[in-house]
């Protein structure tokens, strides 16, 4: 519970940077770099090289330029299409957020908060099916295009339909332009947190002129993206990062940060070694392991909020061994939630009981988890027939934030006598084999795309969602008495009666043990001190547009 | 007193293997690679007598996570509490099982397609050389990491990718020197006697190949010592919780500004274990060179 706050924020704020950096050295070293090659071409030459392998020179970093930012990322995203990854996934977030805009954003400290972005306002008709938004007039599309409410609707329609955001689109019906100042969104049912979901980055206003001709020419959207953000894209280099800079007829006015630099560095030692070194300004995706050192340093601010999500253990009950329940309770039974936190992230998470993130709209409070019971744990195993042990799967993709404690699970389970045998996968491979339900047990994340708890547990537990490859019931529960809570709580407006309905469903799923949700890890940015304006928050939504660098002082 | 006299031949064969002995012991470089080698050895075969796998090797203890090196905990102990001290030693059994593995698959099939190739020449050469040329235009790590990434990480795939690595370099090693002897007389001799080709191979040409095949042999050990510890360092290799050098570098490598002595003892074994086989390896080659004698 390291730089916990009452609030449930926690920062770790330093003093201004006490050691001043003699500029005009700096400035003397760059010149040199500058002129050093013999080429022009040499030096291109030279600085991919540079980029290629993630390191970035003195001559770009500290002091050099005080108009770029360069914001380390851990992983790479796939695709900068909105909709053409998951909703929840966070790295396509932090450079998407930057790019496009939504028709409302979260408050930068509160999530529950919406605040508006290209909707001036809003407002629930009282029948609750359909949503009136009044459309900001003036904006433009990167390519200097004005953006009309055919734009908004076209982008609507087109995020309803896509198969990526199923689990977010469910209440949607579709969006019509009204006229030239007003989109109205209709719903199936009524849907309390709608306009929460609307948020999320794979909403994103596209220009329906753009994508077609993308469309009609065979141009990869996902890889030149085009929205009305304060950054504009200007190239990616695969592996090695993405660069924007400012969109001089932004909505949103001047920016003080000209050019944006995404850098993707894997190891996040070298990452914050880049950015401790002044190299880079942001550093997302911090491994644990390395933010108690970060914390020691004046010259960086560590922000950490509790992630969006939680990380869990799935239960293939389709799987031979696994469809027995004694075996599912016996894996529930044998594992300590703070010994994995302890062991596996370095102490830095919380004990997350339930499948739902603690803290959003729903978490059922009063729920106890069950304590664990190791020799509880072998006699249901032997009562099931494994009383000589038994061998099992357990899959995790290859990062350190699930391989190390997914080693502590295996430990856990090693006591009760269950050998998993760790598969730890690359990332997509991972992805496929559990869309195929090709997996026993395996390790894995979830996020709330927005702050409800519906946004989970709907698509982990609807029987609509088990047993179809590339859906997210990943356990495969089918379970009536499941899906009446969901739906009930789905469509239910009373947040006190949804949270007693969320607090049956995570009793009946610790009772059949589909999901062992196990911890909620820290949603991490470290920024340099010399930038200003940084918040920590869950989203992931970093407005870098928001940022200023400090006047030297 | 020498090997040389206090074992008086009898054969010849007897004394040329006390000659290439009395040439061995000689070199200084190899005895102290030929002994640091044997120490590890012992320690490998010896380290259950006085390691418990279970209790000491992969049981976690988090209450007792990055221990400075104390008495109970020679060298400390790592992220989940374990004794590196113990997972070093037990270290060495795996390190020298997958190098001693790996030798021994792609010496029995590079040597059968070596002599092969060598001996009868002409298509079967053809056919056998030219597809060992094809495994060895692809740099052998990424071979390495392209079959563990297709069939999946595990100790026998890992055992698998490393020997198909090894074996094109072993049949190429075997061919030439089969190439060079199958035109001595002595076979001339045997093949006029009417030995079958099988018999010539097994009983003449491999016992006198075998001075470049153990030089050979040594050294790959080696390699894939390193190579076993690369892999498991990118996580393609064996997984936890097997206290693989490779792999607990890798994980020491992310507390490295925290707590840095958690890389010394895997790091300071790959070296002793690598350098010694390559120093033995050296001083066969040597020893086994009859240009060398003196």
């Amino acid at each position: 519970m390291l730089w916990r706050t009452d609030d449930g924020t926690t920062t770790a704020q330093s003093s201004p940077q006490e050691t001043q950096i003699d500029v005009s050295e700096l400035e003397e070293e760059h010149q040199a770099f500058a002129t050093g090659g013999s080429s022009a071409e040499a030096n291109i030459v030279m600085q991919n090289a540079i980029n290629m392998i993630g390191y970035t020179t003195e001559a770009n970093g500290k002091g050099a330029d005080k108009d770029t930012v360069r914001f380390i990322s851990i992983i790479e995203p796939t695709t900068l299409e909105p909709g053409g990854t998951s909703s929840g996934d966070d790295y396509y977030r932090v450079v998407a957020t930057n790019l496009y805009e939504t028709l409302v954003r979260e408050a930068p400290t509160d999530r529950t908060v919406l605040q508006p972005m290209l909707a001036e306002e809003w407002e629930i008709a009282p029948d609750g099916l359909s949503v009136d938004f009044t459309i900001k007039s003036g904006v433009k599309f990167h390519n200097g295009t004005e953006m009309t409410t055919e734009d908004v609707a076209y982008s609507l329609n087109r995020a309803i339909n896509l198969a990526t955001n199923v689990d977010l689109t469910g209440m949607m019906d579709r969006a019509e332009a009204v006229d030239d100042s007003h989109v109205v969104l209709y719903l199936k049912y009524p849907y309390k947190p709608v306009v929460n979901i609307l948020t999320n980055p794979n909403f994103a206003i596209l220009s329906k002129a753009y994508v077609e001709q993308c469309e009609a020419d065979g141009t990869n959207l996902g890889r030149n993206p085009m929205g009305t953000g304060a950054y504009q894209f200007v190239s990616w280099t695969n592996g090695a990062n993405i660069t924007m800079k400012a969109f001089d007829q932004w909505n949103g006015g001047d920016v003080a940060i000209e050019n944006l630099i995404f850098v993707f560095i894997s190891d996040s030692t070298t990452a914050g070694i880049a950015l401790e070194s002044g190299d880079a300004q942001l550093f997302y995706g911090a491994d644990s392991a390395d933010l108690p050192r970060m914390i020691q340093n004046p010259d960086v601010n560590v922000m950490s909020v509790q992630s969006s999500g939680f990380y869990f253990l799935t239960l293939n009950t389709e799987d031979e061994v696994l469809s027995d329940e004694r075996v599912r309770k016996a894996i529930q039974m044998a594992i300590n939630r703070q010994e994995v936190i302890d062991g596996g992230q370095d102490g830095l998470g919380w004990i997350a009981p339930v499948p739902i993130t603690p803290g959003i709209i729903g978490y059922p409070d009063e729920f106890v988890a069950d304590p664990q019971d190791v020799e509880g744990a072998k006699a249901l195993l032997a009562e099931a027939g494994y009383s000589d042990g038994l061998t099992i799967q357990l899959d995790c993709p290859e990062y350190n934030h699930y391989s190390r404690p997914v080693q502590v699970v295996q430990e856990q389970l090693r006591r009760i006598g269950i050998n998993a045998e760790l598969n730890i996968m690359e990332k997509g491979a991972f992805d496929t084999d559990l869309s195929n339900r090709n997996y026993q047990i395996a390790y894995t994340w979830i996020g709330a795309s927005y702050p409800d708890a519906d946004c989970i547990v709907y698509k982990l537990f609807h029987s609509d969602y088990a047993n179809t490859t590339g859906q997210t019931n990943l356990a495969n529960v089918v379970n009536d008495e499941a899906d009446r809570l969901v739906e009930e709580a789905r469509q239910s407006l009373d947040d006190d009666e949804r949270e007693a309905l969320y607090l049956q469903l995570c009793e009946l799923n610790q009772e059949h043990a589909w999901y062992i949700p196990i911890l909620q890890s820290t949603n991490t940015v470290v920024a340099s001190a010399e930038l200003g304006g940084v918040t920590g928050n869950s989203g992931s939504f970093y407005y870098v547009s928001d940022y200023t660098y400090q006047p030297e002082s | 007193m020498s090997v040389g006299t206090s074992a008086k031949p009898k054969y010849k064969k007897r004394s040329q293997i006390a000659m290439i002995w009395r040439r061995f012991i000689k070199n200084r470089m190899a005895m102290i690679g030929l002994i640091l080698f044997a120490i590890m050895l012992i320690i490998a075969v010896v380290s259950p007598l006085f390691i418990n796998y279970e209790t000491d090797v992969i049981q976690q203890t988090i209450s007792e996570r990055f221990m400075s090196p104390s008495a109970e905990h020679l060298f400390g102990t790592d992220q989940f509490g374990r004794d590196i001290f113990s997972r070093v030693l037990w270290g060495a059994r795996i390190s020298m099982s997958v190098g001693v593995a790996v030798v021994i698959i792609s010496l029995i099939i590079g040597s059968i397609l070596g002599a092969v190739a060598g001996f009868f020449g002409g298509i079967a050469d053809n056919i056998i050389m030219r597809f060992m040329d094809i495994l060895l235009a692809i740099p052998g790590t990424m071979l390495a990491i392209t079959i563990v990434a297709a069939l999946g990480g595990g100790i026998q795939n890992l055992l698998l990718a490393l020997s198909i690595e090894q074996i094109p370099k072993m049949t190429r090693i075997v061919r030439s020197s089969v190439l060079t002897l199958k035109t001595q007389d002595y076979i001339e001799a045997a093949r006029a006697c009417g030995t079958t080709n099988a018999r010539i191979i097994y009983r003449h040409i491999i016992p006198n190949a075998i001075g470049p095949i153990l030089v050979q042999a040594s050294l790959t050990v080696a390699r894939t010592i390193i190579s076993v510890a690369s892999m498991s360092f990118i996580g393609l290799g064996i997984n936890p919780p097997e206290p693989e050098w490779g792999a607990m570098l890798s994980e020491a490598k992310n507390q490295l500004m925290n707590y840095p002595y958690l890389v010394v003892a895997p790091g300071v074994a790959i070296i002793l274990t690598v350098t010694s086989l390559t120093l033995v390896g050296d001083g066969l080659r040597d020893a086994l060179d009859p240009k060398m004698k003196n």
